[in-house]
């Protein structure tokens, strides 16, 4: 069998759009449970938040700390984060959290729903960010979170962390079981 | 020079074989998964595989998922090396060796 450089570069090019397709599916289904876990601590102290008085102080870091471990060891050898840059992963997570420290030291900024609220947003928009790069799904759940907030934070702000739990949790939830699927 | 390998070149299967024989592929493909790669139907990506299965370049794995039937696909280490070959032999065509 002898094939022409048409055939040949016709070829190669359907080989890597089926590897880039191929990778874009594997990290859609290594990410989602990721997510889902995620949409369930959204929905715990979101709820905790806005019902469970002084419990609110403990069960965000508490939870935050919890998810964080299960993130890396869900991660590691799934294809979410390859194992020998799950340290990158950490040291950027760190990062994060130092900057979010900073910001809100910075501004002063004391009102728990606003706290919420950015660090909220800028997950969204890291999503955003992320699937711009990596895979459309990410980048349209992304977006979907980023309006949900925008919206719970101008529409229901008497109830913005039961929206939070609700509609942010669920977003990240439903979010995750659509990308396990792929 | 590497040879063409008419099992892989033909469209589906090379798709298939692109994903499973991808060098970060470590674990096998779902039916579903291979489908949508594939841009294939369920009888067609089913006859390709049984094509690849036959010249011994993919092992099908078949099980349950709680009640669920779950098919998977995963190269061999002959499917991996053949598909090499005809990468091999697809970049010799475009560098006109």
């Amino acid at each position: 069998m002898t094939l022409t450089r048409d055939e040949a570069a016709k070829a190669i090019a359907e080989m890597e759009t089926a590897q880039r397709r191929s990778s874009v599916l594997a990290r859609y289904s290594a990410g989602g449970p990721i997510l889902m876990i995620w949409g369930v601590e959204w929905f715990i102290c979101n709820l905790v938040s806005q019902y469970g008085g002084s419990a609110a102080n403990w069960i965000w870091p508490v939870a935050t700390v919890v998810t964080i471990g299960l993130t890396f060891w869900m991660s590691r050898g799934r294809g979410a984060v390859p194992a020998r840059k799950s340290w990158k992963a950490f040291g950027t997570s760190a990062a994060i959290a130092g900057f979010f420290f900073g910001l809100f030291t910075v501004l002063k900024l004391t009102d728990m729903h606003a706290v919420n609220a950015v660090i909220s947003l800028a997950v969204a928009g890291a999503y955003v960010v992320v699937g711009i790069w990596t895979g459309a799904r990410y980048a349209w759940l992304g977006a979907a979170l980023f309006l949900a907030i925008m919206l719970g934070w101008i529409a229901f702000p008497q109830v913005f962390y039961l929206w939070m739990a609700l509609v942010g949790g669920g977003a990240l939830f439903l979010g995750g079981f659509w990308l396990r699927k792929a | 020079m590497a040879q063409a390998d008419e099992i892989i070149h033909q469209s589906v299967r090379l798709k298939i074989m692109s994903a499973l024989a991808a060098p970060d592929a470590c674990e096998p493909i779902e039916f579903a998964r291979l489908k949508a790669i594939a841009g294939a139907t369920d009888g067609n990506l089913g006859a390709h595989l049984v094509t690849l299965e036959g010249a011994g370049y993919i092992d099908i794995h078949k099980d349950f998922v709680g009640k669920k039937p779950r098919t998977r696909a995963s190269a061999t280490a002959a499917g991996r090396a053949a598909f090499r070959d005809h990468v091999a032999y697809l970049r010799g065509v475009l560098d006109g060796l």
